[in-house]
């Protein structure tokens, strides 16, 4: 991804789908699908916290009981705490309650405060879009190196997550923007 | 650069979050040294190298569990027919032990402050002391284990933290101890009329949180018996909540679980895109040797380790009420730590120095998150709040100056644990 228009276009598209999400709003069939995936969202992050749940407690039983061990379980831990991560990234920015320092908005006059907040979220939109191709470089610099994370899966498939969690997260940004709200202020619809 | 770099701190002044000003300046610095930017993304995949991180999402699960239980009702009660001296005594051990088990993420004050405030003033208590407390209360406790900013503080200097957690005992009960101390005497001047303790009611509250107090010593008990590892401990933290508060004592609806899991995710998921984006800044400016430069210049104008702590306690005063724990923790921890081991520091010592610090910094005027808290759920303007919390502050910094500079405090369980 050298490809500077590449970059550009693929921002373009992104300010585009969250235009015309924002659009959607209040159609019920477009809500329908946001509802689908945001649910999803949630469902891969409970599976995700209750398998460290579950192997944590049985790591424990077999390794005091049996004095043995699942040896994937401890990658596969570590995995899950990135895929969290990420996730829980997107997720927190559905509601955008990131930790800031942010002594602006506690000082500023409430008139000024649509204007802040829409050039920090556009920075922020800039930002994390950048973060999302520095992420796709890795993944395709890895993939050429082809090498194993656990189980024999590979580690570029692995990292895929972090470019697909930056690229939602500039979305949601920019549909912050665009609604004037948080995306998941009104129910929770948000995709 | 320069100027690149003046702008991204404005934007981080004027809210940006944390994880993209530390992603955008790592990405800035590794521009313009000619490295290629996927840099900053190797750096956030190395987060799934670390085994220690795995306790944050179990511990912090267990807390939003508590939280979303009646068992800080169950504390209080406890509390109450445990330690005698008032109200005031009481709110401050339970928050304690409650912040202990849910991080320092403002749980305390939502979950426990909405059950305390009242009572305290029922009780006879003033409002202006009642909210300082409450709002005091909100980080305390965060020295004691399994306390969450310790792990990232032991996951990011390096340091073991099964002997953090030993170190922050004493530390704690000192901090606790003070801040107690001036609620009893408050207590006893304005005749706030208290419950007495007895038998009867210590037998009852215990018959109710039978299920919650077993729970500290088999995180303790297992930690040092060599049973369980602290991610074990976690993983058993967060399954032995959900057993006891959504099928024992039925106060959590199964329905309302995946509210709860996404709640507790979105928290973490915060913590952690801070640690993996800034990671990368991180590791350039320790490539660079900014500790290292740090270290030398001070050296120049400093000689004592006792000065040098004196300025830490200052330098981190100001970093605790500007940035929340976790983030200053990731950032500034990794700078200083070199700096306080060329001048003799010792990192446990150090490491609950910090904590105790950032603790503090809560609570700090113009910006300390807790006031902020607290004012959000109470609805009372910051600057009431400012001063409702002056007492406790000026206590907490004694406590500080204590800690700092009798390291023996911290260090003394550590080294009786290792004989």
């Amino acid at each position: 991804m050298n490809n500077y228009a590449l970059v550009v276009a693929g921002l373009i598209v992104l300010v585009g789908l969250a235009a015309a999400r924002a659009r959607l709003d209040r159609r019920d069939g477009a809500r329908r699908v946001f509802d689908f995936f945001w649910r999803l969202e949630i469902f891969t992050v409970v599976l995700l916290v209750a398998s460290l749940v579950v192997l944590g407690t049985v790591q424990v039983v077999m390794r005091n009981l049996m004095h043995s061990g699942l040896l994937w379980a401890d990658p596969f831990m570590r995995h899950v705490v990135l895929y969290l991560g990420a996730i829980g990234a997107t997720v927190a920015s559905a509601r955008m309650n990131h930790i800031t320092v942010d002594v602006a908005s506690r000082i500023l006059p409430a008139r000024l405060k649509p204007a802040r907040r829409a050039v920090v979220y556009g920075a922020t939109a800039i930002a994390t879009y950048l973060l999302a191709i520095a992420a796709i470089r890795l993944v395709i610099d890895e993939r050429s190196f082809g090498e194993v994370a656990f189980l024999g899966i590979k580690a570029w498939v692995i990292q895929l997550i972090l470019p697909v969690a930056f690229v939602v997260i500039t979305y949601r940004t920019l549909l912050a923007i665009f609604l004037g709200r948080e995306p998941a202020e009104a129910g929770s619809d948000v995709a | 650069m320069a100027l690149l770099g003046i702008l991204i701190a404005l934007l981080a002044l004027a809210g940006m979050p944390l994880f993209a000003v530390f992603g955008a300046l790592a990405m800035a610095l590794f521009f313009f040294a000619g490295i290629d930017i996927s840099s900053v993304a190797v750096s956030m995949y190395s987060v799934a190298g670390s085994p220690l991180l795995v306790a944050i999402p179990l511990f912090t699960l267990a807390g939003y569990i508590f939280a979303h239980s009646k068992a800080p009702d169950r504390l209080v009660k406890l509390s109450a027919a445990v330690f005698p001296g008032g109200l005031a005594v009481v709110a401050l051990v339970a928050c304690a032990v409650f912040t202990a088990f849910t991080g320092a993420s403002g749980v305390t004050i939502v979950a426990m402050g909405g059950l305390l405030l009242p009572a305290l003033l029922q009780e006879g208590y003033d409002r202006k002391f009642t909210l300082g407390l409450v709002t005091a209360s909100g980080s305390l406790g965060l020295l004691f284990p399994p306390s969450l900013p310790i792990i990232i503080y032991g996951y990011v200097a390096e340091v073991p933290v099964d002997k953090l957690f030993l170190a922050g005992i004493l530390p704690g009960i000192l901090l606790v101890g003070l801040l107690a101390g001036y609620g009893y005497y408050k207590g006893k001047r304005e005749r706030v009329h208290g419950v007495r303790p007895s038998l009867t009611a210590i037998r009852a509250a215990a018959r109710d949180a039978g299920w919650e107090i077993p729970l500290p010593f088999i995180v303790l008990g297992g930690i040092y018996g060599g049973i369980l590892t602290v991610n074990e401990a976690a993983a058993i933290t967060a399954l032995y909540a959900l057993i006891v508060e959504v099928f024992v004592y039925r106060d959590i609806p199964v329905r309302k679980l995946p509210e709860i899991f996404s709640e507790s995710v979105a928290l973490v998921g915060g913590i952690l895109v801070i640690i993996m984006c800034s990671f990368g800044f991180v590791n350039y400016l320790i490539d660079a040797e900014v500790p290292m430069r740090i270290l030398d210049w001070m050296q120049r104008y400093i000689s004592s380790k006792y000065t040098f702590l004196l300025i830490l306690n200052l330098f981190l005063l100001v970093v605790g009420c500007l940035m929340d724990i976790f983030s200053a923790l990731i950032v500034v921890v990794p700078l200083i730590a070199p700096v306080a081991t060329g001048f003799g520091v010792d990192p446990v010592h150090l490491g609950i120095v910090f904590l105790t610090n950032l603790e503090i910094g809560y609570l700090t005027p113009p910006v300390g998150l807790n006031l902020f808290i607290s004012s959000f759920r109470f609805k009372e303007p910051v600057v009431k709040l400012y001063s409702a919390s002056v007492p406790f502050l000026l206590l907490m910094l004694l406590a500080l100056v204590v800690i700092t500079y009798a390291p023996a405090l911290s260090l003394a369980l550590v080294n009786l644990v290792a004989r």
